[in-house]
């Protein structure tokens, strides 16, 4: 209250409702984004630029993104099909479901996600299931809090069992960009799907 | 339950449990496999990708259920005989949570990495040890505020216990704040319970605790048969009532430390199974080796059903245990003769 924001921007995901309720209680404009697909999220652009007075700007910053949006997935589409997973954390393992706004840019990037739907949205698996998926690509986000983990869990002699793993199909790519359900997620698009995966 | 059936019968009946739990475990997997090809590549024959399956991350889970499961409910049935309440258990007493301290000043300190991970054998040894001076600790300042003239209370100490319990989860959440941020999410997974941490390693680390811990509690069996009689009487029998009682929460703490160090909090097997086990048999000898057995079926059956009720993803091994175990806890109580 002390900072007399112009607006509030929240996210769904992660957020504790009560809290959200409060500040709007509190008389506060709030804007709750709840992107969970590539088209959620230009649709929170939309919203956000709604509530700030400024729907222009917001209508050109989703045409534009969505003219790379397609220009991607073409690119994505001329590659020989692949199947991916997105591996949120290492150990235990957790993975990006389909239903998801990172399992929805896998797909868009044209790799199939080898997370069946009905894993639900972030599930956490074993070793064994992530070696009978075996994917051909892992796609993991990198971010100062998870670099140490995953240099920890690669190491890991169970881990050899995930063949791409092994063979370092590893695509990195900055947390900030694929974790985050913002514009930037079109920017993890375009580099999935510039990916080239032997 | 015939009460009139030998100990050693139900050690039979037990054991034959424990076997078909296993056997169970090794079968069920997300990679289909032919049982007879499990089998083979237990003995290291078969395709390599197969051997590797089995051997590498099937075998090492359930023999990691088994001495957890089992190290849980033997550390439950010692404290139980210890102070003569059936509540007791290693959760409740805070030495759960002060074990979990422990394991993750030491991770933070660099010991064995994290849970367990690429661990050779002195670091799959270190990190229990870290749990166990956390374990320790806990029992120190339980001992301290349950302790009256001397001696130890046993009606105080399920009370110290509580507050050291509370204590432990202020200081985890302390550290966890305030540590490597790389670990946490790894830790917050652990503290709910998971034996996903299960290496080689960790199993012959585990299984040296176990034997160790059993070495030092049946000899104190009779001992806790003379504990029932009470204190006094223990004594004028000629138990070292003291010393008796001083080894056994040392290896109670033993065993619950390495539990926690590898999978975490891991909640009922240890009220639980001691509880069901002495329907069947009064004796400590029996009581103790019985609940070890039970421990191990309890979490064997408890992490196939973790690992399959919502395949392929994982749900943590302690809210089975808990669901499992609290309505079969309420039944044993309604039915006390």
């Amino acid at each position: 209250m002390s900072l007399a924001p112009d607006l509030v921007v929240v996210s769904k995901d992660g957020t504790d409702r009560a809290a959200f309720e409060k500040l709007e209680a509190l008389g506060l404009p709030v804007v709750v984004t709840a992107g969970t697909t590539l088209d959620g999220v230009l649709e929170d652009v939309i919203r956000v630029g709604h509530a700030l007075g400024d729907d222009e700007r917001a209508a050109d910053l989703v045409a534009a993104l969505t003219r790379r949006i397609a220009a991607a997935e073409a690119l994505g589409r001329a590659r020989p099909h692949r199947r991916a997973v997105a591996l949120i954390w290492p150990d235990p393992p957790v993975v990006a479901g389909a239903g998801t706004f990172v399992g929805d840019v896998l797909s868009r990037a044209g790799f199939s996600n080898v997370v069946p739907r009905s894993a639900g949205d972030w599930p956490r698996v074993s070793f064994e299931t992530l070696a009978s998926w075996n994917p051909d690509v892992v796609v993991r986000p990198d971010t100062p809090e998870n670099a140490g983990a995953f240099a920890r869990a690669f190491a890991d002699a169970r881990w050899r069992l995930v063949p791409a793993v092994k063979e370092g199909r590893v695509v990195v790519l900055p947390g900030d960009l694929l974790e985050r359900p913002g514009p930037r997620l079109v920017e993890a698009l375009e580099r999935l799907a510039a990916v080239r995966v032997p | 339950m015939n009460p009139r059936r030998p100990a050693w019968a139900w050690g039979v009946v037990l054991l034959g449990a424990l076997l078909a739990a296993l056997l169970a475990s090794l079968l069920l997997g997300s990679v289909s496999l032919a049982p007879a090809d499990v089998l083979r590549a237990l003995a290291g024959r078969g395709d390599r990708e197969t051997v590797s399956i089995v051997r590498e991350l099937r075998l090492p889970r359930a023999l990691l259920a088994v001495l957890v499961g089992g190290a849980l409910a033997l550390s439950g049935a010692a404290l139980q005989a210890l102070l003569g309440n059936p509540l007791a258990d290693p959760y409740l007493l805070g030495v759960s949570g002060g074990a979990a301290c422990g394991t993750l000043v030491g991770s933070l300190l660099g010991l064995g990495a994290s849970a367990g991970m690429r661990a050779g054998i002195f670091d799959a040894l270190a990190l229990p040890f870290a749990a166990f001076l956390g374990a320790l600790a806990a029992v120190l300042i339980v001992g301290i505020g349950a302790s009256a003239g001397g001696r130890l209370d046993r009606g105080r100490l399920l009370l110290s216990g509580v507050v050291v319990n509370a204590l432990a989860s202020a200081i985890l959440l302390f550290l966890l704040s305030f540590g490597d941020p790389s670990r946490t999410q790894t830790f917050v997974f652990w503290m709910l319970g998971s034996l996903a941490g299960a290496t080689p390693g960790a199993v012959v680390a585990l299984s040296v605790y176990v034997a160790l811990s059993l070495a030092l509690l049946l000899p104190l069996a009779r001992a806790f048969d003379a504990l029932t009689l009470g204190e006094e009487t223990a004594g004028t029998l000629g138990i070292r009532v003291e010393t008796a009682k001083r080894t056994a929460y040392v290896a109670a703490s033993l065993l619950a430390a390495a539990a926690v160090a590898y999978a975490g909090i891991i909640g009922f097997v240890g009220l639980l199974v001691p509880h069901a086990v002495r329907r069947v048999t009064r004796s400590h000898r029996a009581l103790l080796l019985l609940s070890f057995l039970g421990g191990a079926v309890l979490l064997v059956v408890s992490d196939v059903v973790a690992r399959s009720l919502f395949a392929p993803a994982e749900i943590a091994v302690g809210a089975i245990t808990a669901l499992l175990g609290a309505p079969a806890f309420l039944l044993l109580l309604r039915a006390r003769p």
